[in-house]
């Protein structure tokens, strides 16, 4: 039909010629006008115009289906330098009710213009005849799957493909296997992996059983691919259950259309469609009944804990001499076909002896010919608590057959455990064996009553009722104390500072301090009877060095007139200027002539000198 | 010839005696010996002669945590809540990180009528606050000149040791950062001794006026045991104020400063 649209539409374009060329023309149609409600039908939309821009179809609301796109292919063509374009939308609409419907007008707007089609109409029917969708019915295990039955028009596609869900049987005991089988049966080539959608099993307990079961089976002539998916059902309570329908989505591949064709309509196609993605199928199985029985109450044991299938039990211990309160391992296991899993845990009775524990349970569960089986192993530590001989009492287990509709039992041989005595040295080299067996459980000391605590007893501390420290003098004084001795510290630390940092500073400073030592050492060779000259060189050297430590001035190669003068320029006073200069001049005297002069001068000249400093010092220069 | 006649031997013996008594006497007016008496009238369970001799020692100006908190569980155990409490505090001023008085204090307060809602506080605060009554005003005080101690030497250090100093700023800013906390909790407490002073509860039932007189009227009431602010005293009225808009007139009688003792 897509083809015979292409034909048409190129014929149209042929017939408009080149000045209609930029027109968009669209047409749609369905593949199908009847159809039932398990149903697809594929709609296809074609645009063509002279434009390589072709714009989206726009749909009226489809109220009564549920579209899916399926893909668009595309056409263009350059002839006599125009561009002629062709573009096929497909969608697969999936009918939600039944009855007689229409699709459209689909519209399309380019450039202001709004091109749309002619409705399409198709009847829905409820039943009639079946397409892809047909699922051939529930059946039991004997029977063979039939074709199912479709109209003429659809009967070469029903061929190609078809799904169907059987079981076993449909009536079967609570808590017996029931397989069911899902079977896919294709003649086509798939265009990709199909979507399994298994059915609801509700009121079952499920049991997987893999892998797929693939072969080729022959029907009415036709070789198909079968595909098994199979799995365990075990029903949980007598009753009715149904099983829901299995749904299976595919993609058919129709490459196989393109070369069935004459070779000289090759032209007449269109060649993109071998790009298309293939063509959706949903196929669904009609849902199965199972009616379920309850086990018979006839012969049903009084201990029975619901256990269905066929078993075998084995119980043995890991060791049968033991000292009193050493662990024995009882392992138990069951072993047979059924559901494994729900198998419940066999009582063991024990002696008063003795006390047992639980240690857990493992399952290996078996699927051999798509019958579950399998083994489940129960584990329990027996302690003995004294010695003696503990026996235990053969175990026994019961389940029902329902191969053979009998309740059977199971019954294992007594096992006989020797329990020495422990000797009193290993109990407490080793300490008690099982923790939880000697483990004193820890209580919070309860707090039965809350009283005051009782009284001192010795008189440990004593003091006066006194001043308190805040207002004791003396401790406000010490805490007084710590500015000045921080203030005194960094006046300290600040002159050390200067004294080795400032030149000028530090000659200032030492100035007095110098002169004084030099006239000290001055009368000091006047009392040990030193020559005049050495005297008085203490002298002039106190006085020159004092006025040149001041002044931060050389002291060597100054004259008597240069110092004179420097004091001057200072401000100093004439009158101590020319005392300095009288004695600086007598001690040149006496320092480079032989002239005589009475000890009694030499000590007044270093009482003048001294005066002489004490007068610089009073002054600031 | 006879040394002693026996009108000397009398007197002799008289004088002894009485020295002898007066010793006893004296002995037993020791605060030790006073304290060891209570603990026995104590154990008797005769608490209230016990508080007669815990209080002759408080009488004499003797201050003990040993004493008070024996007074204290005298009093507590005499059925007297509010005499109780107040022993208890003196016994935590003087020794605040005594385990026992804190127990008993807290078993006491469990035994008030009145439930005292106390403005939420955050951790921070809640630690702070423990530090700050951990300590008694002079452990505090002399903490603090140590710290001054510490951070003239290191400020000298300082001033001297100039390639030092980058090293030393950081402790120093350490040392009082702490010197000023521990002056704040100083500050606190001797605010505390000076203005606002605890005072405790020591009758059955008190109404609380809003001024201080019989005149004026009724606020609300407190029970014994429940613990105050003191501001001020008027004409035998305490004015007392407990947390939020309880604030009122006490009749001085009825209440018993924790601090001073005498």
């Amino acid at each position: 039909m897509v083809y015979g649209l292409w034909s048409t539409v190129y014929g149209l374009w042929l017939f408009t010629g080149v000045a209609s060329a930029a027109d968009i023309s669209i047409a749609a149609s369905l593949d199908r006008d009847r159809m039932t409600i398990n149903e697809t039908v594929t709609l296809t939309v074609v645009i063509s115009g002279a434009t390589g821009r072709i714009p989206e179809p726009q749909f009226p609301p489809l109220a009564d289906f549920t579209a899916y796109s399926s893909g668009r292919a595309q056409n263009i063509s350059v002839h006599n330098t125009q561009v002629f374009a062709q573009v096929t939308f497909t969608y697969i609409l999936v009918p939600n009710a039944t009855g007689k419907k229409t699709i459209g007008p689909i519209r399309v707007t380019y450039d202001g213009q709004t091109y749309s089609t002619e409705p399409l109409e198709i009847e829905v029917t409820d039943s009639g005849p079946q397409g892809y969708a047909q699922a051939p019915s529930s059946r039991g295990p004997s029977s063979q799957p039939s074709l199912p039955q479709t109209g003429d028009q659809e009967q070469g596609r029903a061929q190609e493909m078809f799904i169907e869900t059987y079981v076993d049987n449909l009536t079967p005991y609570v808590n017996e296997q029931v397989t069911l089988t899902f079977a896919f049966y294709q003649a086509v080539q798939l265009f990709d992996n199909p979507v399994y959608t298994p059915p609801s099993t509700t009121g079952f307990w499920a049991e997987d059983m893999p892998p797929q079961n693939k072969y080729y089976k022959v029907i009415n002539g036709r070789r198909y691919l079968v595909t098994e998916i199979k799995t365990a059902l075990f029903p949980t309570a007598p009753g009715q259950y149904v099983i829901g329908p299995a749904r299976l989505e595919a993609s058919v591949d129709r490459i196989e259309d393109f070369f069935r064709r004459s070779a000289f309509d090759i032209f007449d196609r269109d060649p993109m469609s071998i790009f298309r993605r293939g063509q959706p199928v949903i196929l669904t199985t009609d849902p199965i009944t199972l009616e379920v029985k309850a086990l018979p109450e006839q012969g049903r044991p009084r201990d029975f804990a619901g256990a269905v299938g066929q078993y075998d039990m084995s119980v043995k211990a890991d060791r049968l001499e033991v000292q009193e309160g050493d662990p024995v391992t009882l392992t138990i296991s069951i072993e047979g076909r059924g559901n494994i899993r729900t198998l419940s845990d066999p009582v063991v009775s024990v002696p008063d002896m003795c006390k047992v524990y639980d240690s857990g349970s493992s399952e290996e569960v078996t699927k051999n010919n798509y019958v579950v089986g399998g083994k489940k192993t129960f584990q329990k530590v027996l302690i003995p608590k004294s010695a003696g001989t503990a026996t235990l009492e053969p175990l026994t287990y019961h389940f029902f057959n329902p191969r053979t509709k009998e309740y059977g039992t199971i019954t294992t041989q007594p096992i006989a455990i020797n329990v020495t005595v422990k000797p009193q040295e290993a109990l407490q080299a080793t300490g008690p064996v099982v923790p939880s067996l000697t483990y004193t459980e820890k209580k919070e000391i309860a707090l039965i009553a809350t009283d005051i605590r009782y009284i001192k007893t010795e008189l440990r501390q004593m003091t006066g009722l006194q001043t308190p420290l805040y207002r004791n003098r003396l401790f406000i004084y010490a805490h007084l104390l710590s500015p000045l001795i921080l203030f005194i510290c960094f006046v300290d630390a600040r002159h050390r500072r200067k004294l080795t940092q400032d030149v000028r500073y530090a000659r200032l400073h030492r100035a007095h301090k110098v002169a004084r030592k030099r006239l000290k050492k001055a009368l000091q060779r006047l009392k040990e009877q030193d020559s005049g000259e050495a005297v008085y060189r203490e002298v002039y050297r106190a006085i020159t060095e004092y006025i040149a430590d001041r002044l931060n001035l050389s002291a060597s190669g100054m004259t008597t007139i240069e110092l004179c003068d420097t004091l001057r320029g200072r401000g100093v006073s004439e009158e101590l200027i020319h005392k300095t200069k009288k004695l600086l001049e007598e001690c040149d005297l006496m320092r480079f002539t032989d002239v005589k002069q009475d000890r009694g001068r030499f000590t007044q000249s270093v009482n003048e000198a001294e005066d002489i400093i004490v007068s610089l010092e009073r002054i600031r220069i | 010839m006879k040394v002693f006649n026996r009108r000397d031997l009398c007197a002799l013996l008289l004088t002894c005696g009485m020295a002898y008594f007066l010793s006893i006497a004296a002995a037993e007016d020791t605060p030790q010996s006073l304290f060891a008496r209570g603990n026995y009238l104590y154990e008797q369970g005769n608490y209230q002669e016990a508080i007669g001799r815990y209080e002759e020692i408080i009488r004499r100006g003797i201050l003990s945590a040993d004493v008070y908190y024996n007074a204290g569980n005298a009093y507590f155990k005499n059925g007297q809540l509010g005499k109780a409490i107040v022993n208890y505090e003196r016994a935590l001023l003087l020794a605040p990180r005594d385990k026992d008085t804190k127990k008993n204090l807290e078993i006491a307060q469990n035994k008030i009528v009145d439930k005292v809602k106390l403005p939420s506080t955050i951790l921070l605060q809640r630690l702070l606050t423990d530090i700050h009554h951990a300590f008694t005003l002079d452990e505090t005080l002399r903490f603090l000149s140590i710290l001054v101690v510490i951070l003239t030497v290191l400020i000298a250090l300082a001033f001297y040791m100039i390639y030092a100093r980058r090293a030393l700023i950081p402790v120093i800013a350490f040392v009082a950062a702490i010197a000023v906390a521990v002056s704040i909790s100083c500050g606190i407490k001797i605010y505390n001794r000076e203005n606002a002073q605890e005072a405790v509860v020591i009758v059955p039932k008190v109404t609380v006026h809003s001024g201080p007189g019989e005149q004026y009227s009724v606020q609300f009431a407190v029970h014994e045991g429940t613990t105050f602010r003191a501001v001020k005293s008027l004409h035998g009225w305490l004015e007392m104020y407990i947390s939020g808009d309880l604030r009122g007139w006490v009749k001085q009688e009825a209440v018993e400063m924790v601090w001073p003792v005498m």
